[in-house]
């Protein structure tokens, strides 16, 4: 009986469970919405963007982008900003899933190396029309052209980062160095290799330059920073591919000497150089805007730390000025928006003067449109200056190609197969060639 | 004789604490790291025990609330897919034990055959289902999902469970006329307790584990689970803010970790027994 | 669930030999059809869509325009090297780590099973591991694997086993190793604990019948304890191996396929070309491949296990 009685009790705390699960969930009210049709926006509509973004995620931006989607309802109380959060990693692939059926946030965060995925597919929409040609013309010229595919720009360079060289000071002191940064390649070089010869205080390594050679794509176009300083590229003078060049090489080569050397940590992510810089062992790396930040956490000595390294310009090489180029955290538009329109006004509100302030005041971000950054807020010190000067030392990426992202991966392997295969550099290069030769058409 | 014995024993105290040491190692150095402030983390020589701990990634981590939530999510979309494929393995590993019929080893197979795949591979067509059925941002639709990774390999064990137990109680509870079902719930069942902690357990970890389903299937951050959030905050994009991230694996571990040292006296011998039959 | 009840007790009073059949076939769909459903619903469709996908040419770029290429795919497939270099990347995973946790979870088994002090308490500890998510479990191993200040190669380099720091995630021989102790880490509780369960199962007279013939230790496992433990064998190692060969986040988070393709296997490619080269096709026709290795797998390892039981069988 008591058995029974137990057995009951099981089925009846099951059901009971399962109902707690089904009701609690029942929250997909907002993708099942009648259609609205998509009109000008109506100044009383209800309408509900969502934004799928890692930066509303993320510890150091968080609260940034809340406090601009509040101040954006505030002045649109009939428009709803939901968040949808996505891990960095995830975000390409979750957001492909979701427009498989028609279900895609009406706007999408995306980086430069993932863009061209974007720009080529069905899912994403141009945005000449929703944002006017005075918005378009004011984007500096390399951002404009690498958001561009097929003469129409399909994504927002929202948060513009240009590569810029970062230098420890007290690691250039304690090796003997003047305290500047190196102005050519072979002076970096110089610097890296007197800094590699220190130890830390308990005897432990020191890298003079580090470089990111992980497998991600990302590091792929990051590699073409030092292809275009070698005075490479991806295409010959008529356009078509072609790495199998003595500048790819020497690029190549060069990233096979640093690891080789010991100058370089080896199978890097951009995070890891990060950790390495903030904890004083690295002496120099090139990265983006969002350094000042994380060397302030992780070096657990708070904004003390900022006076202990300096910024300048990629250091010139082959071309004899300053080659980089320009990453950004993108915005896209997905051709499923029921409110294009509207989902358009809030990306100019982001990428407005106020918003981007915000966000400089918070994170260091700058702006791609040339009428905000000549503003006296974005160039107040070195730090911004450099910044902003480096963006005028950009060469744009390879043109939008829907095999780009995959080429950026494979230049990425090939950088591998020098630095941790140990393979030559020529033939690296020749299989990188014949392999983006298929990719790119 | 008695000499080899000691010395036996010395070898094997020794294997065994480098099995120890192998397995509890990391979960020591997880739990010092989420002690130490940064400036004193990358320092070598390591400080294997922390001069200055501190709880500033605990008081973060606690500050958001949101955290509390993911917890919430993931024990009960546990819980109901323990409960579910509790349910539906037992009703189906018990047929599969005791019926005989075409095409057995053939279903058996195929039932198997769905786990192999790994989730990546099911992404796109497992949401435009979900959509389909309006399954989205759910967690009953998510605890559907878990049930459905969990059931192959526990109707399997559950079934080698069932073969172990002689068929004669049931024949002659027959006889005096009870009911299939009735058989199965008073006098099968009982029999069965520890297999049903074992796969109760397996089940649990199996859901406890998921990031893939979890993510796809949801987007909210009210719904979402622990494995979730953990890679939407610290695993992102700028750094690798170890402290935190080891803080973060402290805590979501300590919860379950009790719970199974409260069920450990069940759990051992559920699990030795739902094991070995067959 | 009731209903069938109902008609089952309706049926005791007119019990021809016919309607027993049919009572009984009644309650095996009763019971079955639930797990059944649940299978086909949220696996089994996606499956037979992912076959399906395999014969159509379909990229990410434009995934609603599908144009039939017949066996386009599964040609392409084996007409580049990753294929293959995947197959044999994966295998060796899967071979190293099941059968690094098999012998090394029979040995931990075997002395967990002895008289040892404190025994349930390390029973239960060493079980820790097996409840952190594997995404943790990536994370921590990674820091512990940190090259430059790591805590693997402080200690490895203070006892003087190597000179200079490793690469452990980065070098092209040792970034699988690594991500196999990982594996390791996090599964071996769950085979200990099973074997361990499966050794307590074993009745005390069938050892004393062998010591009374004369058997010693090594006699005993190999003519008693492992015989007896057959099945609890097949069903761990067998689920380890299809785990295993599935496993992505630990590699996707600790490796992304590197150094190189060092790491790269099937669940890694099929995920790079569905996400990367944007080849959804290509991509299901990894997945159907797959398949049929694992069932051939499958039902190979079946057949083993059934020849092993003659042999064992034989031992007393």
């Amino acid at each position: 009986m008591s058995k029974h009685w137990k057995t009951g009790l099981v089925t009846l705390a099951v059901a009971g469970l399962l109902t707690a699960c089904g009701s609690n969930g029942n929250n997909n009210d907002s993708s099942a919405s009648p259609a609205a049709s998509s009109g000008s926006p109506a100044a009383d509509e209800p309408i509900t963007l969502k934004f799928a973004s890692w930066s509303i995620s993320e510890e150091a931006t968080k609260g940034a982008l809340e406090e601009m989607a509040n101040q954006f309802a505030a002045q649109h109380p009939n428009v709803k900003i939901e968040f949808v959060g996505i891990p960095f990693g995830d975000i390409k692939q979750q957001t492909f899933v979701m427009a498989s059926s028609g279900n895609a946030p009406d706007i999408i965060q995306t980086f430069t190396a993932s863009f061209p995925t974007y720009a080529a597919s069905d899912i994403v929409r141009p945005l000449d029309d929703l944002l006017g040609q005075d918005y378009i013309n004011d984007l500096l010229p390399s951002y404009k052209e690498d958001y561009t595919y097929d003469g129409k720009l399909m994504g927002v360079p929202w948060a513009p980062s240009p590569y810029v060289l970062y230098w420890n000071k007290e690691l250039f002191k304690k090796a003997g160095l003047p305290d500047r940064a190196p102005q050519t390649y072979d002076e970096m070089l110089e610097f890296a290799g007197k800094i590699s010869k220190l130890k830390t205080d308990s005897g432990e390594q020191v890298y003079g330059l580090g470089e990111a050679t992980e497998k991600l794509p990302i590091n792929g176009m990051i590699a073409l920073r030092n292809i275009y300083s070698f005075n490479g590229s991806v295409f010959d003078a008529d356009g078509k591919v072609n790495v199998n060049t003595p500048e790819v090489i020497a690029t190549l080569k060069y990233y096979q000497d640093i690891v080789k050397d010991g100058l370089s940590p080896q199978g890097a992510k951009l995070k890891d150089l990060r950790n390495l810089f903030s904890i004083g062992r690295l002496g120099m790396y090139a990265d983006g805007y969002y350094g000042r930040k994380v060397f302030q956490n992780l070096s657990g000595k708070g904004e003390a730390f900022d006076s202990v390294w300096g910024v300048s310009l990629i250091p010139a090489n082959k071309t004899g000025e300053s080659v980089s180029i320009g990453e950004a955290h993108g915005l896209v538009i997905s051709k499923d928006s029921k409110h294009p329109e509207m989902a358009a006004e809030f990306i100019k509100f982001l990428t407005d003067r106020d918003m981007i302030k915000l966000y400089h005041d918070n994170s260091d971000v700058m702006s791609a449109r040339q009428s905000i950054g000549v503003l006296p807020e974005f160039n107040a010190t070195d730090f911004d200056k450099t910044l902003n000067d480096q963006m005028h030392h950009i060469k744009a990426l390879p043109t939008n190609n829907q095999g780009l992202e995959q080429a950026y991966l494979e230049i990425a392997e090939a950088v591998q197969k020098v630095t941790v295969a140990g393979e030559s550099p020529e033939k690296a290069a020749s299989e990188l060639d014949a392999k983006l030769k298929q990719i790119m058409k | 004789m008695n000499r080899s014995r000691r010395i036996n024993g010395v070898v094997s105290a020794l294997i065994l604490a480098a099995f120890l040491l192998f397995l509890l190692f990391p979960l020591y150095w997880m739990l010092l790291t989420s002690f130490k402030d940064n400036s004193v983390l990358f320092k070598l020589p390591p400080e294997w025990w922390p001069s200055n701990p501190v709880t500033s990634h605990y008081e973060k981590l606690f500050a958001d609330k949101v955290f509390l939530t993911y917890y919430r999510n993931s024990l009960l979309v546990s819980f109901c897919t323990t409960a579910v494929t509790l349910l539906a393995s037992t009703f189906a590993g018990y047929g599969f034990s005791r019926f005989q019929f075409r095409f057995k080893s053939l279903a058996m197979m195929s039932i198997l055959s769905t786990q192999m795949l790994p989730v990546v591979s099911l992404l796109i067509a497992l949401y435009t289902m979900y959509n389909n059925y309006g399954l989205l941002n759910n967690r009953g639709g998510l605890v559907i999902a878990l049930t459905t990774s969990c059931l192959p390999f526990s109707i399997w064990m559950i079934k080698v469970f069932f073969d172990g137990i002689p068929i004669d109680l049931e024949e002659s509870a027959k006889i005096d006329g009870a009911s299939r079902f009735g058989i199965l719930l008073r006098i099968v069942l009982p029999l069965t307790k520890p297999g049903l902690f074992s796969i109760g357990i397996y089940s649990f970890i199996l859901s406890w584990d998921d990031f893939l389903y979890s993510i796809t299937l949801i987007n909210q951050d009210a719904l979402r689970s622990l494995n979730a959030g953990i890679a939407i905050r610290y695993i992102g994009e700028l750094s690798y803010d170890w402290s935190s991230i080891m803080t973060v694996c402290v805590t979501s571990i300590v919860p379950i970790s009790l719970l199974f040292l409260f069920f450990q006296k069940y759990m051992v011998s559920g699990l030795t027994a739902g094991a070995v039959k067959g | 669930m009731e209903k069938a009840v109902r008609l089952d007790a309706s049926g005791t009073g007119r019990a021809s030999r016919l309607s027993e059949k049919t009572k009984d076939g009644l309650f095996l769909a009763a019971i079955i059809s639930p797990a059944l459903l649940l299978l086909l619903f949220t696996i089994g469709i996606p499956i037979v869509k992912s076959l399906y996908l395999s014969f159509y040419d379909v990229t990410l770029l434009r995934m609603k325009s599908l144009s039939w290429n017949g066996f386009a795919n599964y040609r392409n497939l084996f007409a580049d090297g990753d294929f293959g270099h995947s197959v044999a990347v994966t295998f060796r995973y899967v071979f190293t780590i099941v059968a690094l946790q098999f012998v090394l979870g029979m040995a931990l088994a075997l002395i967990l099973n002895g008289k040892i002090p404190m025994r349930r308490a390390i029973r239960t500890v060493v079980l820790i591991p097996w409840v952190i998510p594997t995404i943790i479990g990536a994370l921590l191993w990674m820091w512990l694997f940190q090259p430059q200040y790591g805590i693997v190669n402080y200690v490895l380099q203070y006892l003087h086993l190597i000179d200079k720091p490793l690469n452990w995630l980065s070098d092209i021989h040792l970034a699988l190793w690594a991500v196999t102790a990982a594996a390791l880490w996090k599964q071996l509780p769950f085979m200990v604990t099973m074997l361990l369960a499966g050794m307590q199962g074993i009745p005390g007279d069938m050892y004393e019948a062998a010591m009374i013939d004369g058997a010693n230790k090594r006699q005993q496992f190999w003519y008693v304890t492992l015989p007896m433990l057959k099945n609890t064998i097949q069903t761990v190692t067998l689920i380890a191996c299809i785990e295993n060969f599935k496993m992505f986040p630990l590699f996707w988070i600790m490796t992304s396929g590197g150094p190189v393709d060092a790491t790269t296997t099937l669940s890694i490619l099929s995920y790079k070309t569905a996400f990367i080269d944007l080849d959804l096709g290509k991509g299901a026709a990894i997945g159907a491949i797959w398949l049929v290795i694992m069932l051939l797998f499958s039902w190979i390892y079946n057949r083993l296990f059934s020849i092993g039981e003659g042999k064992g069988g034989g031992a007393h």
